[in-house]
């Protein structure tokens, strides 16, 4: 008997590659081999094909112009690139506004101009659906904030931001806003031209596009410090030699998303619901984490009780099956992510948070086969569990299923 | 993971011991639910000679506990409580071809359960639980969307430093050990108030879904037999430190109170 084939289910993490992206770059590692800045025809093929890749970017994200996309080596870089020039492009403001749910590329610059006393951070909650808390942000937005950033779409639990009113608010007080949008761009419709969106930061390699290149939206009148200096290449906004096969991969990967969302987002979300859906009839004390009416379409984050996820992703890896855990290996053995903590996930779930996140690869029979393995894998933790036994013991009703 | 040896994989997958241990007489616990792994060994001790005749485990955590938990009880298998006792951390991670820096809890989480579990068969205050602070930006475990079971309560409490349980323990400094033996007319008269104390905590057993019974009384040896839900609880341990508390104030004397199941343990 052969093994099935594995099942991909961390698509938040990174995705597969679409053939056609990595069509569109062989070229470019091999005979396309020119640098766009030169005056020759080698450049020339080479800068037609960025300023292809750059007009695909620009309407997956609903970009005015063009000239608003700079690429860069990924959301990180771009992550960095906004903090740094928005405090260049605001003199005399010199705090931040960001959420207690951002990715690490935005937590640590902020925490690291804090620490050298740059500026003032202001880190705003969230609720245990996940979704911020907008008193205190309104609260916090002053004529001191310089910039405010807000994670679009959360990597853990999906839970959308509403970006554009947020956008809005911060206006009021005059600051720039930023969204850190490696999660959403791809997996939901966004328009920055109908928004008051300063800059947003995207990564290729979660739609379908090669790793180590993303893109910082800029909008156009927006005040800019490049944080890479050198070279005059993306209008020098950002030095360095362009990654050539990566940019037009990406390129690729943007015109497909984008042409395919209407068609895809639909079936994922039935897939993702039938998932959810199954698992919550079959396990007990389990919790859905984040909003679950605004939730991107692919992610489903679930907390079991009890158990510990990494024996969970053990076991899901034994049965061919990818998924991640919202837990980190901390100097003191496994914690829960900061984004759980933040949501204040009970103690007696927050060690068992599993993300499993879908994408247009993703079938019904894979859903199928999650529902066959997954609930038989918490049944054999719990049943080595000693918060289990006791919850049997205490209450025999304890172990009936549904969220 | 990628980290952890091929024998931690291998344990942590293929967890022969875990489970319940039904004639347990020797449970000890470690770690708690905010800390991310907990364990729970039950030990069956022969009482004489002391040597332990089965080990079982359950165990919350991560690949490191489950696969320390497994390590554990196949090392303490066959060796006397005071061979157990001898036993580190770094015994159990050694037996598991070592582990990752910075994933060594769970081999210390082992050594701490062993710990409690001897020192409960002895009747003795355990170890103070994992001391461990916990992260300073652990979530509050206010909030819950559910109450967590009263054991999983009981068990944070004592990870926050709460005592463990609220019967008190070590009731009278012990007696001289080598007490003169005592007439025939005595010793039953001892027997009598031994079995009327047992009886007058029987409710405690009782309300744990189990019981308890007087077996025989050799010596400074008071045999019970524990059975039902409570047989190889943590609870089951505990009231029999307590129980033998009772028994030393009341008579003075240094008893130890040996727990056996079923027909198992009379002298």
């Amino acid at each position: 008997m052969t093994a099935p084939p594995p099942i991909y289910f961390d698509n938040n993490a990174t995705t597969r590659v679409l053939p056609e992206a990595v069509a569109a770059m062989l070229p470019h590692f091999s005979d396309s081999y020119g640098n766009a800045s030169s005056a020759h025809g080698f450049g020339a093929e080479v800068a037609a094909a960025l300023r292809g890749a750059r007009q695909a970017v620009q309407r997956l994200i609903g970009a005015a112009s063009e000239a608003e996309i700079i690429f860069t080596s990924g959301g990180t870089e771009a992550n960095n690139t906004a903090i740094h020039a928005a405090l260049a492009a605001q003199p005399g403001r010199d705090e931040i506004v960001i959420s207690a749910v951002e990715h690490p590329s935005i937590l640590a610059p902020c925490a690291a101009l804090e620490r050298r006393g740059l500026v003032r951070v202001h880190r705003i909650g969230v609720d245990a659906q996940g979704r911020l808390d907008l008193d205190a942000y309104r609260a916090a937005l002053s004529e001191r904030v310089a910039l405010v950033s807000l994670i679009w779409a959360n990597n853990e639990t999906g839970t959308v931001f509403p970006a554009d009113g947020l956008a809005e608010l911060a206006h009021r007080a005059g600051a720039l806003f930023h969204s850190d949008a490696v999660q959403a761009v791809g997996k939901r419709p966004i328009d920055l031209a109908a928004t008051e969106i300063d800059m947003l930061s995207l990564s290729a390699h979660k739609f379908h596009g090669p790793k180590g290149v993303g893109a910082l939206y800029l909008r156009k009148g927006v005040g800019f410090a490049p944080l890479l200096l050198g070279g005059r290449q993306e209008r020098a906004r950002r030095a360095g030699t362009e990654n050539v096969p990566g940019i037009v991969g990406s390129g690729k990967a943007a015109e497909i998303a984008a042409a395919r969302m209407a068609d895809d987002l639909p079936r994922i979300a039935a897939l993702r619901d039938r998932l959810q859906a199954g698992l919550c009839a079959a396990i007990p004390r389990v919790l859905v984490l984040g909003d679950l009416r605004d939730r991107l379409a692919n992610t489903l984050c679930l907390a079991f009780e009890f158990v510990e996820a990494e024996m969970i992703l053990l076991r899901l890896a034994q049965a061919g099956i990818a998924a991640s855990s919202g837990s980190a290996c901390a100097a003191g053995g496994t914690e829960p992510s900061h984004v759980l903590r933040a949501m204040a996930v009970p103690f007696s779930a927050a060690h068992g948070a599993v993300r499993l996140s879908l994408s247009r690869f993703s079938t019904e029979a894979e859903v199928d086969r999650v529902l066959a393995v997954l609930p038989g894998i918490i049944a054999d933790l719990r049943a080595m569990s000693p918060f289990w036994a006791d919850l049997v013991a205490s209450e025999p009703a304890g172990g009936r299923a549904g969220c | 993971m990628r980290d952890f040896s091929d024998k931690v994989l291998h344990y942590a997958l293929n967890p022969r011991h875990a489970g319940m241990l039904a004639d347990a007489n020797a449970v000890g616990e470690a770690g708690s639910l905010g800390l991310g792994q907990a364990l729970r060994l039950m030990l069956r001790v022969e009482p004489l000679g002391e040597v332990i005749e089965a080990a079982r485990f359950l165990a919350f955590g991560g690949s490191d506990a489950i696969a320390a938990s497994e390590a554990l009880s196949r090392l303490v298998i066959g060796k006397t409580l005071a061979e157990a006792g001898q036993l580190t951390g770094a015994d159990i991670a050694a037996a598991l071809d070592g582990l990752p820096e910075g994933r060594m809890q769970g081999s210390t989480l082992g050594a701490q359960a062993l710990g409690a579990a001897i020192a409960a068969f002895r009747g003795e205050a355990p170890p103070l639980p994992l001391q461990e602070a916990r992260p300073q930006d652990a979530p509050p475990p206010a909030r819950p969307a559910r109450a967590a079971p009263p054991a999983a309560q009981a068990m944070a409490r004592r990870a926050q430093g709460a005592p463990a349980f609220p019967f008190p323990r070590a009731l009278a400094p012990l007696t001289d050990p080598a007490a003169p033996p005592l007439s025939a007319e005595a010793e039953a008269g001892q027997q009598a108030q031994i079995a009327a104390i047992i009886d007058e905590m029987r409710p405690v057993f009782q309300r744990d879904g189990g019981d308890i019974a007087l077996t025989s009384v050799v010596g400074l040896q008071v045999f019970v037999r524990l059975s039902g839900a409570c047989a190889g609880c943590m609870m089951a341990s505990h009231t029999l430190g307590a129980l033998r508390g009772r028994l030393v104030a009341a008579l003075g004397r240094p008893f130890r109170v040996i727990p056996a199941s079923g027909s198992q343990g009379a002298s």
